[in-house]
């Protein structure tokens, strides 16, 4: 370990040599780069992440000076993804301008890659709000490249996180644009009733009981097959509930659905946002009586 | 989103279903019993066992003690675990009581529920499982597709190459023809591609009465009158087998689709796969070629 380190810090004293040393035609700046990367990979096989990032930020930089924009932005996602084991924050920001540089050179797929890769990170450190930013752009990105596959995974994840954060039109939208797609799909149509389900529990959390049942007379025009669904009768059972201001029977609806299909934490969050808003309905009600 | 998630609203389940005794059995009774339990332990009891804990974050205003009559009456029986093993310890089906066989044929209907209940439950997993193998399975059709285009504009890269190699060389060098043996072809579309519909035939089908739309209606299913005799619970029982064994039915039948959709794909990706490999070899020649142009060029 410390025998790899050492070596590390010799390339990269050799590099810096070169650096401020003179060379022929830009020579100079192959040579550092090369040293660079042996540093670097020295500096990883140590264990020593904070030092390889800053040694592939180094090696990027030789990289712009040769005009070689692709191998840059290659060193700033190397330099990421070494600083993703201590430092979130400089990780992103290797990340985001190594999508810079791919856009740069007409590499929206990558560039679209990399912002998943960003929006991942910030979901792993909770930060709801700028992942969903980040998810949004990586999603149009791959929409613009027609990977639609992966383009619906970015934007689940948005009507996700927009959901948490109480933008719930947005996702509404996002979900039933989604099952729309997915129908005129032999393989995605039988996801159809998942995504109508999501799209149906936010239209719950707006408590707004004439637009709920519009909404499920309108995924019925949408998939004739959704009304037979134990997620249709789950919507339209929970709507009685809500207009009859029941939460014995808004539980039942809820536990009965559970035993057959658990519902996962997105789910159980929203659906408990219901519930406390009911509650509190029906308080009030006891209140005025 | 749902991934292995655990969901807060599943029951907890309580570390020993077998710590109920009879109190009017006798000691050995007890044990041979207690052997059976432990041997047998069938998916209802272990579902009557869980009846006493909760941990559903949505039942914060149901009356703990509240369980539906079925349970309640299934409780009330003390002989449940002579139910087990089929009265093989008390003289059999003959020496019993009529009040005893209908606990008993209660005791089996539910069981029976739970069965087909637990059925479902599975089939319900397996459809989510194959859901998202579809959506992998889609995926991976793009990728194919993304990767053979990225192959045909490299076929117009080496092209361009092959041009100006052989527009290299001198005056009086004969002149360079790259050899192909073949035209590189793209993706193909296989077949008339069925998962692409351009239609959706759902409202054509829906009006010839042909999906499932109108059955799922009658599936808005009213809660029967509460049972008062044993007959009356085995034949309630009975409906919501009926209900769960038509949900199921579906269920496989969705299933049947998946399964058929999920080969077809499969079949889409090997054709287009072989189309790739055979455009890749055609590069891969080219390419060689092309080398040993450049080398004997460099040699000159």
């Amino acid at each position: 370990m410390a025998d790899q380190l050492s070596k590390g810090e010799e390339f990269e004293k050799k590099a810096e040599k070169k650096l401020s040393g003179w060379g022929l035609f830009g020579s100079k700046y192959e040579d550092a780069a090369d040293l660079f990367d042996k540093a670097a990979n020295c500096f990883k096989l140590a264990k020593s992440w904070d030092k390889a990032g800053a040694t592939y930020l180094k090696l990027a930089s030789c990289h712009l000076k040769l005009e070689s924009k692709h191998e840059a932005a290659q060193a700033h996602v190397d330099a990421a993804h070494c600083y993703k084991k201590t430092n979130i924050n400089e990780s992103v920001s290797c990340l985001d301008r190594a999508v810079n540089l791919f856009c740069d050179i007409g590499r929206l797929s990558m560039a679209a890659r990399y912002l998943k890769e960003i929006a991942e990170l910030y979901e792993g450190e909770q930060n709801i709000e700028q992942a969903l930013v980040y998810y949004e752009k990586s999603a149009d990105f791959f929409q613009n490249e027609e990977v639609t596959t992966s383009a619906n995974q970015c934007k689940q994840k948005v009507a996700q996180f927009a959901a948490q954060l109480e933008q719930y039109q947005k996702s509404i939208d996002i979900y039933e644009e989604i099952a729309r797609q997915s129908l005129n799909n032999n393989l995605l149509k039988y996801g159809v009733k998942g995504h109508l389900l999501n799209a149906g529990i936010c239209q719950l959390c707006k408590e707004d009981v004439v637009a709920i049942t519009n909404a499920l007379e309108r995924y019925q025009e949408l998939d004739p097959t959704f009304s037979g669904t134990r997620e249709y009768r789950l919507l339209a059972d929970i709507a009685a509930a809500i207009d009859e201001e029941d939460v014995a029977k808004f539980t039942d609806v809820v536990k009965e659905f559970d035993s057959m299909t658990p519902l996962d934490s997105w789910k159980t969050t929203l659906l408990l946002r219901v519930k406390e808003k009911l509650k509190a309905k029906e308080l009030e009600e006891d209140d005025l009586t | 989103m749902s991934g292995s998630k655990k969901s807060p609203l599943k029951v907890a389940k309580p570390s020993s279903a077998e710590s109920w005794t009879n109190p009017f059995d006798s000691d050995d009774e007890g044990k041979d019993s207690k052997k059976y339990s432990s041997s047998r332990k069938t998916s209802s009891e272990r579902a009557l066992a869980t009846l006493e804990v909760n941990t559903n974050p949505f039942d914060d205003d149901i009356d703990a003690n509240k369980k539906s009559s079925s349970t309640s009456y299934a409780f009330q029986s003390a002989n449940r675990n002579r139910y087990k093993n089929d009265f093989r310890d008390s003289g059999g089906l003959e020496n019993q009581s009529v009040q005893e066989l209908e606990s008993y044929a209660v005791y089996k209907a539910e069981e029976t529920t739970n069965s087909v209940n637990n059925c479902l439950k599975i089939a319900e997993n397996i459809r989510e499982d194959a859901t998202k193998t579809l959506v992998t399975l889609e995926q991976q059709g793009e990728q194919i597709t993304r990767s053979h285009h990225v192959a045909a504009d490299i076929d117009h890269d080496l092209s361009r190459g092959e041009k100006l190699l052989g527009s290299l060389g001198g005056l009086f060098s004969k002149t360079w023809k790259p050899k192909k043996t073949r035209a590189i072809t793209g993706p193909v579309i296989v077949g008339d591609d069925p998962v692409r519909r351009k239609d959706n035939h759902l409202e054509q089908r829906d009006k010839l009465g042909l999906t499932s739309a109108p059955k799922g209606q009658s599936k808005l299913r009213t809660p029967p009158p509460e049972p008062t005799n044993a007959l009356e619970k085995v034949e309630v029982e009975k409906k919501k087998q009926d209900d769960a064994l038509s949900d199921l039915s579906d269920l496989l039948g969705e299933l049947k689709d998946m399964a058929v959709d999920m080969g077809s794909e499969i079949e889409r990706h090997n054709k287009a796969l072989n189309h790739l490999y055979d455009d890749v070899d055609e590069l891969n020649f080219r390419v060689k070629g092309a080398n040993q142009r450049g080398r004997r060029l460099l040699g000159k």
